[in-house]
């Protein structure tokens, strides 16, 4: 029946295009969703990641990144003193918005230099990841940032009148949307206090343990020394936790956008092929004068339900890359002809809700063929 | 031997609200293997339903009824349409090619059908198929759709189709009435032709013109007057 299936399809030409150009919409949205919804994710374990091992000492319920806290720099000092701190991989850190041109948002990390590696990690680096020995407004960028202000090492950009010369810009962090890193401009503390006119203050101190000092010690040492209710100690887990509940709200948004595609496209196949099985109805009953089983006749309309979600389905695959490419490119990222790499997880996803779509959405119209009687081969109007 | 053996054959149409339409009333009728059978009458007499039963489309709200020997008022679903798929060969007034299909699939049709021992492999399938095509003289038209052949050409397209299963018999249910004189001859013929080769016919019609040299029943108000 798979072969009549198809001729059937292809007698009807523009019907079955049609519907194979909505099912190909639906899985073309449902994919670059998908695919937004898997790069937050990556974006914010990149985040959580790249504090792996460490502690962030900031005000209490300004979550993570800690943009909105404040330390007085003494506070900072004697956190930074204790004994279960590694002062050569611990660093105060200050954190303020930089305003440019674009659509994504610039950090301004101001670093004690000589710890900048408790922010860098092991990024790879284009020109110096230290500031040490450098001119006080010397920064290294993000990749983002470096694209932002459209830099290189050894070019300068001034921002609010204040000169910035680039010394090195950071390679990107993971394949999501830009992270943190991705999107700072890393400064000398000092020079940032000054710039933010801050002084005296610090945003967050991130933390490595002492050699033979656990995590879970450091943070209970700490957050009893130090946290009151003023601050808090913030692991990489916390971080994530507070990362993905901002995202929360956008994630139940895509799903909910999945959610009404899939149903309005199986709902879209399901009544074309209704109208189909109406229209063949003395076609149906023919084929069952002549002896195909009834059984038979549930598979004719079944496949033809399951090629055209199939059909609409590949090519959807097939394009997802290109929208996607264009949708970034017009979100103000990146230039056209990116080729991304679809996830697996993400063409598994699609591929399980094309077959769903296929066989839910022929199951009651491949029913009501199945009980088309063959007497109706012999009704003439 | 008798091949169709119908006794007090009632069947009743419910028309709801209580309205019941009788369109067989304790019909009786045999047909022997080999015979060419005419079935003829006024419109709303009952032919089509008759049909219908001996075909296994339907079955009898009263009565017993015979084909081959086997008690098909009683069979299943499942079992009639195993019987109409080795059977028996169906023509139709409208011919009810399958559009989608070409001339050479229509007529590969029926043998899809066929299951357990008699199930044919895709090439002899198609063997037989173009044999057939070539009986009814349409094999130039092999590869066409239905909708470019005439009337004539298409109901020989059904004849070819009703025979590729070798049926019991061959039930055509006013197979001239969409056709010219010519035609409709030509039909005619190509039954008579397959009757000589010992397929049973039963034909409903309205032409006297097609009933010549077959034994000719005449029905009223659901029962057979001679
Ligand atoms: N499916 C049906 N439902 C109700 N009445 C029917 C049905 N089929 C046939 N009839 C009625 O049964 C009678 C016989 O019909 P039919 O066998 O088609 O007659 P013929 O083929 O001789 O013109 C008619 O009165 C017709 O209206
Ligand atoms: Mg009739």
């Amino acid at each position: 029946m798979f072969d009549i299936a198809f001729k059937d399809l292809t007698s009807k030409k523009s019907r079955t295009i049609m519907v194979i150009i909505g099912v190909m919409t639906c899985v073309l949205l449902i994919g670059v969703i998908s695919f937004i919804t898997y790069e937050i994710t990556d974006a914010i374990q990149v985040d959580a990641n790249s504090i792996a091992g460490k502690l962030v000492f900031e005000t209490n319920g300004t979550g993570y990144p800690p943009s909105g806290s404040n330390i007085p720099e003494n506070v900072s000092n004697q956190v930074l003193a204790d004994s279960v701190v590694n002062p050569d991989k611990s660093s105060a850190i200050i954190l303020a918005a930089l305003p440019h041109n674009s659509t994504t948002t610039t950090f301004l990390m101001g670093l004690n230099p000589g710890s900048e590696q408790a922010f860098i990690n092991s990024t790879q680096v284009t020109g110096t990841d230290s500031l040490v020995g450098q001119s006080n407004n010397s920064v290294i960028l993000g990749y983002q940032a470096a694209k932002d202000y459209n830099v290189t090492v050894g070019d300068t950009f001034t921002v609010k009148n204040e000169q910035f010369k680039v010394v090195g810009v950071l390679a990107k962090q993971g394949i999501g949307t830009t992270s943190l890193q991705d999107e700072s401009v890393i400064a000398a503390l000092p020079f940032v206090q000054n710039f933010a006119q801050r002084p005296d203050l610090v945003t967050a101190d991130i933390i490595t343990p002492n050699n033979g000092v656990s995590l879970g010690n450091a943070q209970n040492t700490l957050q009893n020394n130090y946290g009151n209710n003023t601050y808090v100690v913030y692991t990489q887990k916390d971080a994530l936790q507070s990362l993905s509940s901002t995202e929360s709200g956008t994630f139940i948004f895509l799903d909910m956008i999945i959610a009404m595609v899939i149903i309005v496209s199986a709902i879209l196949i399901m009544v074309v092929m209704m109208m189909s099985v109406k229209e063949k109805t003395r076609e149906i009953g023919t084929m069952r004068a002549l002896g195909t089983s009834r059984r038979r006749i549930l598979l004719l309309i079944f496949y033809e339900s399951l090629i055209i979600s199939v059909l609409g389905g590949i090519i959807g695959i097939i394009l997802i890359i290109p929208l996607y490419d264009l949708f970034i490119y017009l979100a103000g990222g990146g230039a056209l002809g990116y080729i991304y790499s679809i996830p697996l997880s993400i063409l598994l996803e699609v591929a399980i809700v094309v077959l769903f779509i296929g066989s839910f959405s022929g199951l009651i119209p491949a029913y009501q063929a199945m009980r088309i009687s063959p007497i109706e081969a012999l009704r003439y109007e | 031997m008798n091949l169709v053996n119908g006794i007090n054959l009632w069947k009743t149409y419910n028309m709801g609200e209580g309205i019941q339409v009788n369109a067989l009333r304790g019909l009786n009728i045999t047909v022997n293997e080999g015979e060419f059978i005419s079935i003829m009458g006024p419109s709303g007499s009952g032919k089509s339903t008759l049909l219908n039963l001996i075909g296994g489309l339907d079955t009898p709200t009263k009565g017993d009824l015979f084909i081959d020997d086997k008690k098909i008022s009683t069979m299943t679903e499942k079992e009639l349409t195993t019987m109409r798929a080795e059977k028996i060969g169906f023509i139709f007034q409208t011919f009810n090619l399958l559009p989608s299909l070409t001339v050479r699939d229509n007529v590969e049709f029926p043998m899809r059908n066929l299951t357990g021992a008699k199930k044919m492999d895709k090439k002899s399938r198609i063997k037989r198929a173009e044999d057939c095509l070539e009986i009814v003289g349409l094999d130039h038209r092999m590869n066409y759709l239905p909708a470019k052949l005439s009337g004539g050409e298409r109901q020989r397209v059904a004849v070819a189709r009703a025979l590729v299963n070798h049926p019991k018999f061959i039930l055509a249910d006013e197979p001239t009435g969409n056709l010219d004189s010519e035609a409709s001859d030509n039909i005619i013929n190509l039954l008579h032709e397959v009757n000589q080769e010992g397929t049973t016919v039963i034909m409903v019609t309205h032409d006297k013109e097609t009933t010549k040299n077959t034994r000719i029943l005449k029905i009223r108000d659901g029962v057979i007057e001679s």
